[in-house]
Parts: C-alpha cells; structure tokens; sequence
C-alpha cells in the first residue's frame, strides 16, 4: 500500500519537472544569465528571435541608465558587438517584457500588433527605448 | 478584589497584566477586534491595488507593503509577540466573521476538527508551507502585484472555506502555511499566556476550551504554538486562573513535553527553506545553476529549482534523521523519540537565518517602500528623504547585523539542545550528533550570508 503511494508520488514529481523542463536548449550563457527563470527563457529568446526583439522597445529605463543607451529590447541582453549584455540579467523588467512580446506573437499577433500591446502595457514606466515604430 | 501593584491575588493580575493599561485592554471587546478591523481594512487596500494598482512591483501598494514592509517585519513579531500576529489576521478574522451569518443562511457545518485532521494537520502544514515557498520562487509572485493578490486570495477563500466547514479556526491551527512559521516561531517568543493549573482543577466549566479558537486548553497548555493571545481563555475564565508573563526567550523549547515528529520535521524544513530562498539571491548561485541547466537534462530553470528545491530539502531531513539515529544509537532511546525532541533545537537557527534574510530587504529596500506606500494612498507626507530613498545599498552594514544575529541564533540552538538534554536527563553524548549538525547548518549559513549578492533590481 505505501509502496504504491511513494510510486504515486514520484510518478507526480516526474510529471511535474518534465513539464518546468519543457524549455528547448539553446546554447550556453554567462553565469549571470542563470539566475531566474524570466532571466534564463529571455537570454533564449535574444539569441533566437534577436530580429524580433531588435524592433521592440523596453521600458526599463536603460534609454537613460545604459551606457551607451540602448536601443531597443534585444540590447538589453546583446551588445550591438554580439556578447552578452548583463542588465537583462539584473533588470526584472526586460525579461518580462521579452516573454509577453513573444507570448503575444505565439497567439498569433503581427509585429505591429505585439508592437502597439507592449507599448500598452508598459507606457507606465516612462520613457521608452528610441526604437523606430513598425511600418 | 482589590488590586495594586504590589498585592496581585490573581494570577491573571500578574505578569505582564499587572500593568492597568495593557489588564484592561486585554479584557477589552477591543482587543483583538479594533486590529482585526484595521488589518482587515489593510487586505481590502492591497487587494484593491494588486489587481487595478499599476503594475509595477516597486511602485505598487500591494506589493511593496506585502513583500518589503509587512513580511519582513512579521518574524520579528513571533520574537517578541508570539502568534499575536494570528489573532488579528485578516484572512482569519474574515472567515471568523463569516461563520454565524454563515450558520444563519445554513452554509456553515460548524463541524469539530475530526480524528485525521487532529492526527495529519501538522503535516498538512509542512506540506503548504513548502509548497507556499516552492510556488513563490517558481512564479516570482512578489515581483508581480496582480499574482501577489491572486496569492492572498486564493489563501482568504481557504481561510473562508475551512470557516464555514469546522467551528472555531481549522484553518489556522491545520493547513495555513503562515500558520506553521508562526507557530513554529512563536516557541522562541519571550512571552508566554498559561494557566495556573492548580486553580485549573478545581474549576468545573472549563470555559477557557469552549472559548480558544485553536482549540486549546489551557490547563494542559505548555507551549505556544497554538496560542495566538487572543486573550477569549483570559475573557472567559472565571476563576483569574491565566496570565500572560514575560520569559526567557524559547524558553519553552526545552521545557515543553509535548513533542511531535511532524512539528520536528517542520523547524528542520525552515533551516532548509531559509537556505534555499537567500541562497538563490546570491552571485555563485548562477554558476551553480549554469552547471545544472548545462550538464543535466533539467534544462529549464524552474526544472533545475525545482530539483534543488527538492534535494536541499532531501539533504536537510536526510541529515537530521542521520542525527537522530546517531543520537538514538549513542543513548539506546528511540528513534522517534529523538527525531520528535530534537527537531525544535534547531527553531533558534531557522528564526536567526529568517531575520538575517530579510535585513536585506527591510534595511535596504524599506524607506522606499514606506514613501511609495504613502504615495499610493494619496498622502502628501515626505517621511523619508530623497537623499535616503535614493542611497546606493550599503550591504556591509546589512552583512554585520545579519551575522550578529545569526550568531545569537547559533548559540541560543546549541543552548536549547544542551538544556533539552540536561531536562530529559540523557547522556552528554546524546546531543553531539545534533551539535555536529548545528555546526554544519551554522557554517552553511555563515558562507551563504557572506557571498556576495546578486545585483538585481526592481522597477
Ligand atoms: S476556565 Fe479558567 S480555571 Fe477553568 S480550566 Fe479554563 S483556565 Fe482553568
Ligand atoms: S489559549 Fe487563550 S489566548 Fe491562546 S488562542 Fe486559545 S483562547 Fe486565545
């Protein structure tokens, strides 16, 4: 009888980490960049999508702060000279802006669409990235 | 009865309700009725602000007084209050007020707690307080205002729930996950409310019982962990037969007799807990995780926590239990006996480890959240400068306090373990397996607070 509840039990946990582990793997990263789930899935995305990420702006703050200010969204975890960018690691809010943008653009949103959502919803925090606006 | 300060005839005009003020206050309709009302008014504002507030974790009512101000001060409650906390919590005292409208409309049962609840309910609790601390980290809950309310919701409607299912606060005594840290550190509390037992069995009502809403009673009471100091035994008790006096700190650790495996279980998973979440705030953890996520199949971050989360856990109960077989081994006495005994040595260490924790948060990020809490509610008050607001964190100063504490944790754990000991009159030797132990938690901990921090900041 117990033994059938310990089966129970790790059968559970089982379906419960191959489900957190569902996330592809994609090359490897500074140390810096392992620190959160929202940090690691982000870094993913940059160097998957960094076309994507290159016409969404971020509201952070890094317009300001960065030095040399950034750009755009895919900055915050890529320098324009390619290596990794630590502030997308250390700032919580590039992250969660990267993964609602590719979020929305699986449901099927165009680029303008994901474009206009994001700006939406993070205006609040200020000024944005110059990033050109989507023809 | 007359009394003064210098004649007390009752116990219950003794100890620290010799003072009028705090006597009269605590036999008080006010106490704990006009808190629970503030608290209460307290939930509905973070409520209010998690879900239509702005989403902005820093800059929002509901987290920064959830997450920087109230949960970091809380531990410092049991310290010196006890659960006091429990007696006016919101969550509580909502499901509280719903039971007699309840009852009226014939939706509450009113039901008494039954035998599997009575003999698992502590375990209930080891099981939603991890799961509480697992769910945090994997959804970042206090870095987000509307999953921080859904939080606190999902946490009332148990509350509410189990109200209306059994009489009194099933809830709280059984399943609440801030229910086992604070009656687990409510044991370290320099207060304690207790009974004078010869007085006790000359009465005929016990009245205190019908009264306790953990279910209680006095007479028997030696411990604090289901006493929240509602004062309802004190109310209720014709005879002036309870008192609340001050204590040494934790002194009941070591004098209680009433020991359980599961309450054991639980300090040592706070040792564990507290490790995990400060551990995972610091710069080599990402290179721990980097070597997890690259060299295993976890190759999600939630997967390879998860893991972690799981075997730190494994590791702290594996290693107690290895303690008390030891100690069992070293004595000739139980297994279980020893597992259920010493477990609570280790409270003064989880407690230390807890505050030093939150120095970081409460120290660092505290002025700002107070200032943006005043700012969310509209009030024109600039309580703390600019200047201090804006102050770049001084770790070096956090770092001394924290170790200083948690250098008092670590004594105060290996003085409950030698007095648990010198109380039940077993051998010297039965506690060396625990204090081997103490020093591999205490030196774990001592690393963990001195590696540098991870630099993340909120908006
Ligand atoms: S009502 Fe008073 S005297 Fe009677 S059992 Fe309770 S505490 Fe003791
Ligand atoms: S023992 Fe007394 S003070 Fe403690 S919870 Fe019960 S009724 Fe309240």
């Amino acid at each position: 009888m117990k033994e059938r509840y310990v089966l129970l039990m790790l059968t559970a946990l089982g379906v419960v980490l191959a489900g957190c582990g569902k996330s592809e793997k994609v090359g490897s990263f500074p140390a810096f960049v392992y620190t959160s789930a929202t940090s690691l899935e982000s870094y993913r995305l940059a160097v998957r999508s960094p076309v994507f990420l290159e016409k969404m702006p971020c509201y952070c703050g890094c317009v300001q702060s960065a030095n040399p200010p950034h750009r755009n969204l895919k900055e915050c975890f890529i320098k324009p000279d390619g290596r990794f960018e630590e502030h997308g690691a250390t700032c919580d809010l590039c992250g969660k802006i990267a993964l609602d943008a590719e979020a929305w653009r699986k449901e099927g949103l165009s680029l303008k669409e994901v474009r206009a959502r994001l700006d939406a919803k993070y205006q609040e925090y200020g000024r944005p990235t110059d990033t050109p606006p989507i023809e | 009865m007359k009394t003064t300060l210098l004649s007390i005839s009752r116990p219950s005009e003794g100890g620290l309700l010799r003072f009028y003020p705090l006597r009269a206050f605590s036999y008080s309709r006010f106490w704990p009725s006009i808190f629970q009302i503030a608290t209460v008014l307290g939930l509905v504002l973070v409520l209010y602000f998690a879900f239509f507030g702005t989403i902005r974790p820093a800059r929002n009512f509901a987290t920064v007084v959830t997450w920087t101000l109230w949960w970091p001060l809380l531990p410092w409650s049991f310290l010196f209050l006890g659960r006091a906390w429990c007696a006016i919590c919101p969550l509580a005292a909502i499901g509280s007020w719903a039971q007699e409208p309840g009852a009226r409309l014939g939706l509450a049962a009113g039901r008494q707690p039954g035998a599997w609840l009575k003999r698992y309910g502590v375990w209930l609790m080891v099981f939603t307080f991890a799961a509480l601390a697992w769910v945090d980290r994997t959804f970042s809950i206090i870095g987000s205002p509307r999953a921080t309310g859904v939080l606190l919701l999902i946490l009332m409607l148990g509350a509410l729930l189990m109200s209306l299912l059994y009489r009194q606060r099933a809830w709280c005594r059984y399943l609440c996950p801030l229910g086992a840290l604070s009656g687990i550190y409510a044991t370290t509390a320099a207060v304690e409310l207790r009974a004078d037992k010869a007085i006790c069995q000359t009465c005929r009502t016990k009245a205190c019982y019908a009264s306790c809403p953990l279910y209680e009673f006095p007479q028997t009471m030696d411990s604090n962990r289901n006493c929240n100091l509602c004062g309802n035994c004190l109310k209720s008790c014709q005879h002036g037969a309870i008192a609340l006096a001050p204590r040494p700190p934790g002194q009941e650790l070591w004098l209680f007799r009433h020991s359980l495996v599961a309450e054991s279980t639980l300090a040592v998973l706070m040792v564990a807990l507290v490790y995990l979440q400060t551990i995972d705030m610091t710069l080599p953890w990402g290179d721990y995780m980097k070597a997890v996520v690259e060299n295993t199949p976890l190759v999600g971050y939630n997967a390879a926590f998860t893991a972690t989360f799981g075997a730190v856990i494994a590791l702290g109960l594996g290693s107690y239990l290895v303690a008390a077989w030891a100690s069992g081994r070293l004595s000739g006495v139980g297994l279980a006996t020893i597992f259920a005994r010493f477990g609570y040595a280790y409270i003064p260490l989880a407690l230390s480890g807890h505050l030093g924790h939150n120095f970081s948060h409460l120290l660092l990020e505290g002025p700002r959240a107070i200032q943006t809490a005043l700012n969310q509610l509209g009030i024109p008050i600039s309580l703390v400068p600019e200047a201090l607001t804006d102050a770049p964190p001084d770790f070096s100063t956090v770092t001394v306090l924290t170790i200083m504490v948690l250098a008092i944790g670590i004594g105060a754990s290996a003085y409950v373990l030698w007095r648990i000991v010198k109380r039940e009159g077993r051998a010297a030797i039965t506690a060396w397996p625990h204090f081997a132990l103490l020093g591999f938690f205490s030196l774990a901990y001592l690393v963990m607070f001195l590696l540098p921090m991870n630099p993340r900041h909120g908006h």
